[in-house]
């Protein structure tokens, strides 16, 4: 059975120097889209709704985002009376690291595409995909200490719930990619993007693709599943005893998430690097789909009215669930006869 | 190599730290979070025995699971922290000295049995592919088939139970319920929106 | 095999300079006032203008229990089920009758759980 693992490049390694260097160079770069993508929501949710959206600051209000961090910044720390101070710093340091960390996940492109021995990507073991799920699961203490801490009934219940439904859409999205695994024969991300050379897995795995993004939506709180903060009804969810930059680090850690997110479905579903031109031209392709999934989630922002909390746990248990469970057994039999 | 023996220092220290936490804390939730860093200072471990895949289902099913259980649980009991009661706890106490006991000098038997001999080795030679996701299929297919079909009917088992004692419980929810505490019940914070 | 997990490490190390700069810089930047002379207002928890009640402990749903409870069975199911995954065409029909009889298990433990209600948010 030895002919399975032949995927054998998982245990590839540059030197030292060339790890820690690429890892800066992607840090860097997914760092620049967080704020793009603050200000395209902005931005293109304001067109969608017949408004500008801001466009004060700098040129078509393109300083925005710069403002706001600055304005978060110069704010007092406090915590209130009932809340434990120090738990209540680390909850949001636990959120951002986690999602900084997924990020070496993502593979912009193959080993030596840009020349030199050099994968363009942060790791590409053989856990592959289950390493997102493993920093996906810590940062669910994030927001659940964050609510905790805070000693308001508000954050509380905001946190409780952020949990319950992280925890009712991270069984979907995890049996959504069965299919793709087992397509692919491997965990690893790049073997997954390599295996789709031919026929992008969003073809054959229409269903797992619409199960992991419904679940990828869920997960990173956007709306129409942004109940654990929905302000209607709980201020501000978790984050109502948070100000300042604390504050700014949970948006900031759900806005990389949401990089993450589309950066895999890209991966998974969208043939990674593969598209016309040169090879050379992957990584481009693969930024070019994360904006295009990017993009999407702006749009449904601006689309869809806020679920029901009722209606969003039958939608990951009794919805999501038996579809991607239906997917991966179809998925099975026909990898198997075929 | 040196590297990697610093990383192991570090994980052991925090993983003996975190299991310390768990007894010493009062506060539940407290010992939730600390068993919880203990959970991922294991996987640190596994990784570094070159056991990918438990590290990362070490976490996901430990740290990301389990721990969620049990931080369900204590926020259902309320986080009260106040020591067992009752002759069941009082015995408990008493008891407990002996069973650690009991159990470190199990422990150390076991291991000053093995004449510590593999300390100075390199321990057992790695095939390729050890520990990755593809071996352990592997063995989930054919040596431990039989474990892993019987995972599903044990994972039946603890779904039927669940439901069962969750039913049990939910009578006795509606006795205490009216005013004693400030509005928790069955369906968190759903009115109010229609 | 280690070595390849270095990256990791550095994004880890990377994600937590940016956590501690980002929680505290508010101190270093912003107004300075003693954390221990708050006002009573600005002190209290946030509340929709009626006095805070809040206690020290909160009590929960069953529901929650519920959930978590079943999560940690599927997630468990994902787990088992990746490996074999990544193996399925190897072994062929062999296992994918192995995978349909794991899948079955579960979800006739699914099926239980439905028809009792468990799935549904109270």
């Amino acid at each position: 059975m030895g002919s399975a693992l032949v995927f054998a490049d998982v245990n590839f390694a540059e030197g030292a120097g060339v790890q820690i260097l690429k890892s800066l160079i992607i840090f860097a770069v997914v760092l620049q889209i967080v704020p793009i993508i603050l200000m395209a929501d902005r931005k293109v949710m304001g067109r969608m709704q017949s408004r500008y959206g801001p466009n004060r600051v700098g040129p078509y209000g393109s300083m925005q985002p710069i403002a706001d961090v600055l304005k978060l910044l110069s704010k007092e720390q406090f915590t209130p009376r009932s809340a434990v101070p120090w738990m209540m710093a680390l909850a949001p340091m636990i959120s951002i690291t986690a999602a900084v960390a997924t990020i070496a996940i993502i593979p912009f492109g193959d080993r030596g595409m840009w020349g030199g021995d050099v994968g363009l990507y942060g790791i590409d073991v053989s856990i592959g995909i289950l390493y997102a799920f493993a920093f996906g699961a810590l940062s669910f203490y994030g927001p659940l200490l964050g609510g905790w801490s805070s000693g308001s009934k508000y954050s509380f219940l905001g946190s409780m719930r952020a949990a319950a439904q992280l925890i009712s859409f991270e069984v979907a999205m995890g049996l959504s990619l069965l299919g793709v695994i087992m397509s692919a024969g491997t965990l690893s991300l790049v073997g997954i993007v390599d295996q789709q050379a031919g026929m992008w897995f969003v073809v054959p795995q229409i269903v797992g693709f619409i199960v992991f993004v419904v679940a990828g939506f869920a997960e990173t709180n956007r709306v129409p599943f942004d109940l654990p903060e929905a302000e209607s009804e709980l201020v501000q969810g978790y984050l109502t005893e948070y100000g300042g930059m604390r504050f700014g680090t949970y948006f900031m850690a759900e806005y990389v998430n949401i990089i993450t997110i589309s950066a895999l479905v890209t991966t998974l579903f969208l043939g990674g690097w593969h598209g016309p031109g040169p090879d050379a031209l992957g990584p481009l392709w693969v930024i070019l789909k994360m904006f295009a999934v990017l993009f999407l989630f702006v749009w449904v922002r601006a689309t869809m009215p806020r679920l029901r909390y009722d209606q969003l746990m039958s939608l990951g248990w009794k919805v999501l669930l038996p579809l991607a469970t239906l997917n991966a057994l179809v998925t099975a039999i026909l990898v198997v006869v075929t | 190599m040196l590297f990697e023996q610093i990383l192991f220092f570090l994980a052991a220290i925090a993983a003996l730290a975190g299991a310390l936490g768990v007894v010493i804390l009062r506060n539940p939730f407290y010992s939730v979070l600390a068993l919880a860093s203990h959970l991922i200072a294991l996987a640190v471990l596994f990784l570094l025995l070159r056991a990918e895949f438990i590290a990362a289902a070490q976490i996901v099913v430990y740290a990301g699971a389990v721990m969620v259980l049990y931080l369900f649980v204590v926020a259902y009991v309320g986080g009260i922290d106040e020591p067992p009661k009752g002759e069941a706890g009082a015995a408990a106490t008493q008891l407990a000295p002996v069973f650690g006991a009991a159990i470190a000098i199990e422990i150390t038997i076991a291991v000053v049995g093995t004449g510590l001999a593999a300390i100075d080795t390199q321990g057992a030679k790695l095939e390729s592919g050890f520990g990755s996701p593809g071996q352990i299929g592997e063995q989930l297919l054919t040596k431990f088939l039989i474990p892993f079909e019987a995972a599903s009917f044990l994972l039946l088992v603890a779904a039927v139970g669940a439901v069962v004692l969750a039913r049990r419980r939910r009578g006795l929810e509606h006795l205490d319920e009216p005013g004693s505490e400030p509005g928790p019940d069955s369906r968190p914070a759903m009115e109010g929106h229609a | 095999m280690l070595k390849s997990y270095l990256p990791a490490l550095v994004f880890v190390g990377l994600g937590t300079a940016l956590a501690v700069a980002f929680v505290s810089l508010n101190s270093v930047l912003g107004p300075n006032k003693a954390q221990g002379n708050l006002s009573r207002a600005k002190g209290d928890p946030y509340e929709c203008g009626l006095p805070s009640e809040v206690k020290g402990n909160f009590r929960f749903g069953i529901s929650f229990y519920l959930i978590a409870m079943l999560f940690i069975l599927f997630d468990i199911e994902v787990i088992f089920l990746y490996p074999v995954a990544v193996q399925l065409e190897a072994f062929g029909a062999f296992a994918l009758v192995e995978t349909i009889v794991f899948v079955a298990l579960l979800f006739v433990a699914f099926a239980f759980v439905w028809r009792r209600g468990a799935l549904d948010w109270k």
